[in-house]
């Protein structure tokens, strides 16, 4: 009989913690659909900080998660017709312009906006700038004066042999920012003179990495003595021995925007969020946060933050960059791919 | 009267097993074939029309070189890992040296810290600027290439090879061994001819294991290959960059093909043979003190076990030493800052990957074994589908079966995106594979007529089941529930696409932390996780005891009872 109760103990100890799960799995769900919190995919930094400032401000619960823009693009197309996500906040413009294209994005033209210089957001309001990316060379200090060579300030030095090996630049079919500095490259110099520059700058790569967030993260650590990339000044912050060079014969540059996911069911939040991030307040905690030039005339950013005026910004054509993109990113692959 | 109510119980008890029996092929069918056809359908075909054109970029030199690179580093790193994971478990299961059961705790600590973190550890101990080649050593190295990526791939996965085939070589009846000693052999002779064939059901299902670890890992080569590039990541980068999802589908079932292949060795090589071991306890035997070889072997095994347990000991530190100092790697002063973001901020997510993880531990085995104790029990072609399904995740690289998830449970019929449920699901069936194989090899080492035994006493099927069969999976429960928890504490490719901010991960945060270059808040999320994991794992530990302890219970309470009145048992 004990022998008998046993077993049921056993079978009723198994088919509790299925309930359990169970109930625990449902309970997640459960709060999935009653929880009215904003649901942002980001391509920003620090954002955790931003939308505790931006829940204090407006009383909007925000939620978010961190993920690169071709990450979001791709999660996007697969989520078409049932949005998951309610706002796109950062990353790359031209992953914008790509997904208002395909009808991905909710057009709103926020009354903010109105501040926001016309290069830096849709006609249309698909997407609005939000800030100003600089595309830098992030040097370790230390690994330059161990070997006993200058900070490059120029693209120009750059191709110079006795920086062989030592800069690390992400696959430009990847990283937006790497796009950016060769179609920079290509539009300032011409077709010609850009691709033999490519080249020469090439010999001093030892290779591609296939993340944006690897040339910052190896310059820190001294694993390479010069990373092309925005994110320098977090790498300072974090205290180590690096130093942000904006390349004097041209830094350059692409806003990175917000905007609401077509088919959204928190509309007004979202709205409400996109209003936030434009006005003097959120630009101010934007550049705090993630130091980055703000769009917004007149906003204090932080003094590790470089003023524009201060800069050789280049004179990008973003709309010729967008539609030249296959063909450039095709042609480097042929050349230079990994 | 009570005739009538056992037979009833008898009867609910075989239904319940016929309900699990037909859930094994509804939850194969539902959550491996049909997003994997949404997969094939994505990769070759147009429409409804059969096309080989996304096929076409492989044939070129680049795609040509990524298989060959694939090849290589998979190749290596697997035959390293095992043999590593096969001289650990002899290590530890034949040794007799102080402290080997908490290096079964080091394994699992190896496994358990995320991949990134891992390669951050190894590029601050051997990089350019690395702690022991340069500040100790003074060299002028880097941490970079395809070396890197197999140093890396054979430490982290010897610990999983490591915990398989220890599990089986504790199962092995010693007497064996015992008597071919006696009987004269010399120990080089036994380790060859009884202990090595014994063990080949555990060898060959870690090589499954970590071969298809191996190859679809995507995370390594991209940190540390420096442009070095495998299927795995190339397919991760279609994905992610350009949203080419045929290529990316192309190159994932390409990815299945060498998986596929290992699978059927094993199996061919073990249907011609039969491993036998009437053991069923695992209770040691101190009896023999003799060592299983000689001096100079045991002390190579011993300074292997050594080696490895101080390398992951040092992993840990750094880890520890990143998660509570201002800077990691560059400013030592001590500081808290990052464990009070990853405290605030990261709360929801430290809840979120603990609730998965114990869900998937808990479920995750149980529907693995059962799967296949049922797959065991049939015959023929449908047992080799089911057998080939099982496996099938295994095959998939998880940022596919990711996107896979969302392709097919987005739209109805079955629309699960966004919820807790779908993370929890593609977890179960990653790990499916695990504590399936795990089940198939303490399986194949016990004696069918055991289990006829039990039927022909009168045992109906569910009995049989539970009070013989699943006694018997206790250490392969024990294995994949172990596996469930830190897959899903650790795990990011197959919930990359899955994730929301709602059910935001440790691993995520720990992925966005490194990644903006919060190189110490990585840490400190790491360092959390691991703890958290550890804290897991002992928690399971304990609950994997519970079985033994009953066995024990009534070996002592009961039996005495049983056996004043024989006559009510029968």
């Amino acid at each position: 009989m004990k022998n008998r109760s046993l077993k049921k103990a056993i079978t009723l100890l198994v088919l509790l913690l299925f309930s359990i799960s169970l109930i625990a799995g449902c309970g997640t769900r459960q709060a999935t659909q009653d929880d009215e919190a904003l649901q942002i995919y980001a391509a920003y930094g620090n954002t955790a900080n931003i939308l505790e400032a931006f829940t204090a401000a407006t009383g909007i619960k925000a939620e978010f998660i961190d993920m690169s823009s071709g990450e979001v693009l791709s999660r996007m197309r697969a989520e078409k017709g049932k949005a998951l996500g309610d706002v796109w906040f950062g990353g790359g413009v031209d992953s914008f312009m790509v997904a208002a294209e395909e009808d991905l994005l909710h057009p709103y033209i926020s009354p903010e906006s109105e501040f926001i210089d016309d290069r830096l957001k849709d006609p249309n309001g698909y997407w609005t700038g939000v800030s100003i990316v600089l595309v830098t060379f992030v040097v370790n200090k230390d690994l330059a004066e161990t070997k006993g060579v200058p900070i490059p300030q120029t693209w120009e030095e750059l191709i110079d042999p006795q920086y062989k090996d030592e800069i690390l630049m992400p696959n430009p079919g990847i990283s937006g920012t790497a796009f950016t500095a060769i179609a920079s490259i290509l539009q300032r110099m011409g077709e010609e003179d850009g691709w033999a520059f490519i080249e020469k700058l090439d010999a001093n790569m030892p290779y591609y990495a296939e993340r944006g967030n690897e040339p910052p993260q190896k310059a820190s650590m001294g694993e390479i003595m010069i990373g092309i990339s925005p994110d320098g000044i977090n790498s300072q912050r974090e205290g180590y021995p690096v130093e942000v060079i904006y390349p004097q014969d041209g830094t350059a540059w692409w806003h990175s925007p917000v905007a609401i996911i077509a088919g959204t069911d928190k509309l007004e939040k979202a709205q409400a969020f996109v209003d936030w991030t434009l006005t003097p307040e959120g630009q101010e905690i934007l550049a705090f946060e993630s130091p980055r030039p703000a769009v917004r005339p007149g906003v204090t950013v932080p003094d590790d933050v470089e003023r524009l005026e201060n800069l050789n910004l280049v004179e990008y054509d973003f709309a010729l960059a967008a539609q030249e993109r296959d063909r450039i990113v095709e042609q480097w692959n042929q050349r230079f791919g990994n | 009267m009570e005739s009538k109510i056992r037979k009833l119980k008898n009867k609910v008890q075989d239904n319940l097993f016929t309900g699990m029996a037909l859930a094994v092929p509804v939850i194969f069918v539902v959550f491996i074939i049909y997003p994997v056809m949404k997969i094939i359908g994505a990769g070759f075909f147009d429409g409804t029309s059969f096309t080989l054109a996304h096929a076409t970029p492989l044939l070129e030199e680049r795609g040509i070189r990524v298989l060959l690179n694939t090849a290589r580093v998979s190749l290596l790193s697997t035959v390293g890992a095992t043999i590593l994971g096969i001289i650990l478990a002899i290590g530890v299961v034949k040794g007799r040296w102080p402290g080997r059961r908490l290096f079964t705790f080091a394994a699992i600590l190896h496994i358990i810290s995320p991949p990134f973190i891992a390669a951050v550890v190894f590029i601050m101990l051997f990089g350019r600027r690395g702690f022991i080649t340069h500040t100790l050593l003074g060299l002028d190295t880097s941490f970079i290439g395809w070396q890197a990526i197999v140093f890396l791939q054979i430490l982290g996965n010897a610990s999983i090879a490591f915990l398989v085939i220890a599990s089986v070589l504790r199962r092995i009846d010693p007497n064996l061994e015992k008597s071919a000693l006696d009987l004269g052999a010399s120990r080089l002779r036994v380790f060859f001819t009884v202990t090595l064939p014994l063990m080949i059901p555990g060898i060959l299902a870690a090589v499954v294991l970590v071969f298809a670890n191996i190859i679809a890992d995507f995370g390594t080569p991209i940190l540390v290959g420096g442009g070095f590039r495998v299927l795995a990541s190339e397919a991760y980068l279609q994905v992610l960059s350009l949203y080419n999802m045929p290529y990316a589908s192309v190159l994932s079932i390409l990815l299945a093909l060498p998986c596929l292949l290992v699978l059927f060795m094993e199996k061919n090589i073990l249907s011609d043979r039969n491993f036998y071991s009437t053991r069923l306890t695992q209770e040691e035997d101190a009896a023999d003190q003799r060592p299983a070889f000689n001096l100079i072997t045991l002390a190579l095994v011993y300074v292997i076990c050594i080696i490895y347990a101080l390398l992951t000991l040092t992993q840990f530190s750094v880890i520890a030493i990143g998660a509570f100092t201002t800077t990691w790697g560059h400013d030592f002063s001590f500081s808290m800052r990052h464990i009070d973001i990853v405290l605030n901020q990261g709360a929801g997510s430290i809840k979120n990957s603990l609730t998965f993880a114990i869900q998937v531990a808990l479920i995750g085995p149980f529907i693995g074994i059962v799967a296949a104790y049922y797959v065991s029990l049939k015959e023929g072609l449908y047992r080799r589908t089911l057998d080939f399904v099982a496996i099938l995740p295994f095959a998939i690289p998880g940022p596919v079966i990711g996107i896979s998830y969302v392709l097919a449970f987005h739209n109805p019929p079955l629309i699960l995106t966004g919820t807790g449920l779908i993370i929890v699901l593609v977890c179960i069936i990653r790990e499916l594979p695990i504590s399936y194989n795990a089940g198939k090899a303490v399986f194949r080492q016990v004696a069918y007529n055991l289990e006829d035994a039990s039927k022909d006493l009168g045992a109906g099927r569910f009995m049989t089941f539970f009070r013989v069969v699943f006694p018997l999976m206790t250490p392969a429960y024990k294995v994949g529930m172990l596996h469930a928890f830190i897959h899903t504490m650790t795990t990011i490719g197959a919930v990359i696409f899955l994730v929301t901010p709602k059910n935001k991960l440790l691993t995520f945060e720990i992925f966005s932390a490194t990644n903006s270059g919060y190189l110490g808040l990585g840490a400190a999320f790491s360092f959390v996780l691991i703890i958290l994991t550890l804290v897991g794992i002992l928690v399971l530990s304990m609950l994997g005891e519970i079985p033994g302890f009953l066995k024990r219970f009534r070996k002592d309470v009961l039996v005495g009872s049983k056996r004043t009145k024989p006559e009510q048992e029968l």
